[in-house]
């Protein structure tokens, strides 16, 4: 018997031509937590799903507390105590917590027995652990950070001794991602070995004992995590130096651009999406919208870009009401970087140029009586790659084959081209790697300087606050009063964000 | 990191093709061999009286003009994520719309025939009823899609059923032949009105029945014995003699013509590119500032006009001098046929025509194969509903079984050939 809890010797994993995985040694010292750190595409995710038996390596082998690892088979991989922590939950949300935690593992065709009996581990496994949770709560209704938890006692109810953790942070406020962290340390002195996902380096120095970064399907570096910093991880992941912080001179705010008043929005299905929002954006700065993913930013950006008509309220740009359709509002010169590049930023389908003209194909810039100019526009989108970086700048390439920041680029390349008023952006480094988001927020940076109005949208609390000079939170669809970026901090942002300010619907009645 | 799983265009759209069409074939062999006939025989057949015979070339075309119609219908909607399936039903109404200003022209309501246009100025008017009768009957069901939700598939194949109630309706009614009570039809279209022949080839019936002619005249017959014991084959000579031409006329070339234009809207045109963008992210479409339900509304028109239009070469180009008229048969089955057409050209005008053509040959093929088989020796006794199996085969290994080709040419390249076939993989690099 090793120390080990997860040996994982020469991994290697190829699909066709391009190999996600190669030779790759980790060792995991039982009771302790262990980081994984890398860019987008690096093969953390193959890396997992080998260990979780979703896929067969090339070659290589496993060891799980010293005894070798069948492939091939979540099955085997669960009976010898490797639970996975999933990062979009598999939770039936109708269902209650039992039933969640016993489903896939009910034992007979009556559920009764295995009820009890689950009743009693859950007791027990929540005394030991501090995870406390009511087992008949419906999970639906239960706060993420909750759900979180009932996935984490999923897993050592089908007695996990090594819990993978994949990116578990980023649906959490920052006080839930506190919690979990505490849970993750006394799992750790119970003697649970622990894998954490996650491409926060500050999470990773916050909870590890030990870390190892991949680069493009390699181990490129295994270290004890006293023994390192944030700078030196972030250029092991790249493979060059990084500047973590984003460098900027004071705004110099103007007049308003995008005001905001009293805005209600209320969807097809009746539900109140956007309550009583209120705010001004001035001319060369920056507001920051900061909250947990869900709370109606979404729909913030899609009613200020036209895509669904406001309920109540009033929205102007320079001083006039906002068009009603996306199409006219692009005409009022406000520019739209969307939350989700693959699905509404960017027609994938489409090679980089036609994406490039999104939203623009009909401008005479680029058609002519209804014919698309397209040598003109595949040569324009060619000089546009080369001057955002977007790599490869091959304008006939499909936008699909792109990696998320250069699909990003793209969008950006698209929307700071056309020099707009006013600039909303939804998340512009999700799923972006630390390189690339160096230099979007020095674009963003830049369109500031150059006189736009900007909102940013943006669930990475750091991003929201080194990049805006004001900033609110969204909770529920309300919007908190506004904050100066630099009298704030993370602890009283994440209040705002948990809803703990004054919310009062359009009437002024409380909510 | 994400393998290339994308094959050279040349295999891709070359040999995969290629591959599918010869197993339909193989499946389609097996099946004459099981129900006793050499398939050997019915190949041969194809290839000397389908492929290189003057007249099956031109009936080929024929058949082609119509499915390169109802093929380009079918994959504009698909363009724009839809599945039109209601090509039958607009291409009846097409035939319907064009009739009725035929007949109002002919006199056929009023008696008055002062309305009679010359050939040149007829001819264009009868192309823009085909057309706007099929987009007519097309945009309902476009509209309870884009607006109502209502599927299309369910949509267009009960408006198929309504359109061939109306027509028969139309034809022992208002529409019907005087000359002909009981038999369902419209009066036969003026001459000057056909469209022009491209050739004058023989009708393939000829050629079987001049074959069984010289059988009796061999057998010491006199014309007058035959006709008096043959009097159905003597007719049936008699009628085959007239069809001097082949059918296939200029709606080819303005099929041609169309499938150009039709290149030209969908990927040139800020309006093929709305239909393209809905087509493909209805989401990302209406971000773009696309009215996501009025492109669908629109391109469900275009096709149904596009189905509309090849009422006209069935019409204006048949083969048979009675046949200029509206029958309740409509586009016989080509419509549907469209489908497999569009589905093997991959939606793309150039795969359409090519599909097309190869379609239209194997109509041609079910017919030689009933009418010559009888007389070769050893006889050949296959229906033409052969073709339809193997329509149907086609199908299955171009559109429900695609990808097991795809996969097994990809398995073939990767394991066999190390790699070979595909396109070099470019992706992006993550560094800023």
């Amino acid at each position: 018997m090793t120390n080990f809890a997860i040996e994982l010797n020469g991994i290697s994993k190829s699909f066709g031509p391009v190999q996600a995985n190669k030779d790759i040694d980790l060792a995991v010292e039982t009771g302790t937590i262990h980081g994984i750190v890398g860019e987008n595409g690096a093969g953390k995710s193959t890396l997992m799903s080998i260990l979780y038996g979703f896929y067969v390596p090339d070659e290589g082998s496993i060891n799980v507390f010293g005894e070798p690892l069948e492939f091939n088979s979540s099955q085997k991989a669960i009976e010898a105590g490797i639970g996975m922590v999933h990062q979009h939950f598999m939770l039936g949300e109708p269902f209650s917590v039992l039933e969640n935690i016993i489903l896939g593992a009910e034992g007979s065709f009556l559920l009764g027995g295995a009820m009890s009996k689950a009743r009693e581990t859950l007791l027990q496994l929540s005394e030991r652990y501090g995870l406390s949770v009511d087992p008949d709560a419906i999970v639906g209704t239960l706060p993420v950070g909750v759900q979180q938890r009932v996935e984490i006692l999923k897993a050592l109810y089908r007695g996990a001794k090594v819990l993978i953790l994949d990116e578990p942070t980023g649906v959490l406020t920052p006080q839930e991602a506190d919690a979990l962290f505490d849970i993750l340390r006394s799992l750790k002195e119970q003697g649970t070995t622990i894998l954490l996902i996650t491409h926060k380096l500050h999470e990773i120095m916050n909870v590890t004992d030990s870390v190892s970064v991949i680069r493009r399907g390699e181990m490129v570096g295994h270290r004890k995590t006293e023994q390192t910093s944030p700078e030196e991880l972030a250029e092991l992941m790249v493979g060059r130096k990084v500047l973590l912080e984003v460098d900027k001179a004071p705004a110099q705010p103007k007049d308003v651009a995008l005001s905001v008043q009293g805005l209600n929005y209320t969807d097809e299905r009746g539900i109140q999406r956007l309550s009583n929002v209120n705010f001004d954006v001035r001319a060369g700065e920056i507001l920051g919208v900061a909250g947990v993913s869900g709370n109606g930013q979404a729909f913030l950006l899609e009613v200020l870009s036209g895509m669904h008509a406001p309920s109540s309220g009033r929205i102007t740009v320079n001083g006039a009401p906002l068009a009603k359709t996306p199409d006219l509002v692009r005409h009022q010169s406000i520019g739209h970087v969307p939350e989700d590049r693959q699905h509404m930023g960017l027609v994938t389908a489409f090679p980089a140029w036609e994406s490039g003209i999104l939203g623009f194909q009909a401008s005479a810039l680029y058609c002519n009586q209804g014919a698309m100019k397209t040598g003109l526009i595949k040569e324009a989108m060619g000089d546009l790659m080369e001057k955002f970086d977007v790599r490869p700048p091959n304008p006939l390439l499909a936008t699909a084959k792109f990696s998320g920041g250069n699909q990003q680029k793209i969008v950006l390349a698209r929307e700071i081209d056309k020099a707009p008023d006013v600039l909303l952006v939804g998340q512009p480094t999700r799923g972006v790697d630390i390189g690339a988001i160096e230099f979007i927020h020095r674009q963003i940076i830049a369109m500031r300087d150059a006189g736009t109005a900007i909102l940013l949208v943006s669930v990475e609390l750091e991003e929201v606050l080194s990049l805006s000079d004001r900033v609110v939170a969204m909770f529920d669809g309300f919007c908190s009063p506004d904050r100066v970026t630099a009298e704030t901090d993370e602890r009283s942002l994440g209040l705002l964000m948990a809803g703990e300010f004054e919310r009062t619907t359009s009437e002024g009645m409380a909510a | 990191m994400s393998q290339s799983r994308e094959l050279h265009p040349l295999i891709n759209y070359g040999l995969v093709p290629l591959l599918q069409l010869v197993l339909a074939f193989a499946v389609a062999g097996l099946l004459i061999v099981l129900i006793g006939q050499n398939p050997v025989q019915a190949v041969q057949l194809y290839i000397t009286d389908v492929l290189l015979s003057p007249v099956g070339i031109g009936q080929s075309i024929y058949y082609a003009t119509t499915l390169m119609f109802t093929g380009m219908a079918v994959a504009l909607a698909f363009h724009a994520g839809l599945f039109n399936i209601g090509g039958e039903g607009q291409g009846l109404v097409g035939g319907i719309a064009m009739t009725g200003i035929a007949l109002l022209m002919m006199g056929h309501f009023t008696g008055d025939i002062s309305l009679l246009l010359p050939g040149f100025l007829a001819v264009p008017i009868l192309f823009l009823f085909s057309a706007l009768g099929g987009a007519a009957w097309a945009a309902i069901p476009g509209y309870l899609q884009a607006y109502r939700g209502s599927h299309l598939v369910i949509t267009t194949i009960m408006f198929n059923a309504i359109a061939f109630s109306l027509v028969l309706f139309l034809l022992t009614g208002w529409f019907q032949n005087p000359e002909t009570p009981g038999d369902p039809k419209s009066p036969l279209f003026p001459e000057s009105w056909w469209l022009w022949k491209l050739g004058d080839f023989y009708q393939y019936q000829l050629i079987g029945l001049e074959a069984q002619y010289q059988e009796f005249k061999d057998a010491g017959l006199k014309v007058k014995d035959i006709k008096a014991q043959h009097a159905d084959f003597w007719n049936e000579r008699a009628m085959a003699r007239s069809m001097k031409n082949s059918a296939a006329n200029v709606s080819f070339l303005f099929a041609l013509l169309l499938a150009v234009g039709f290149w030209f809207f969908v990927w040139r045109t800020k309006w093929g590119y709305a239909i393209r963008a809905v087509g493909f992210n209805q989401t990302a479409a209406r971000y773009g500032g696309v009215n996501v339900p009025r492109t669908m509304v629109m391109t469900v028109c275009i096709s149904g006009a596009l189905a509309g239009l090849a009422t006209t070469n069935i019409i204006l180009g048949n083969g048979s001098d009675s046949e200029h008229v509206l029958r309740e048969t409509g586009l016989v089955g080509l419509g549907f046929v469209g489908i497999a057409v569009a589905l093997m050209g991959r939606n793309h005008p150039f795969g359409i025509i090519l599909a097309a053509l190869l379609f239209g040959s194997l109509f041609q093929w079910g017919e030689v194969i009933q009418l010559k088989g009888q007389f070769i020796r050893p006889k050949l006794d296959i229906d033409k509903e052969i073709v339809v199996a193997l329509q149907g085969l086609v199908v299955l290994f171009t559109g429900a079984l695609y990808l097991m080709v795809v996969w097994a040419v990809q398995w073939f390249a990767t394991r066999i050939l190390g790699g070979w076939g595909f396109v070099k993989e470019e992706i992006g690099e993550e560094r800023a």
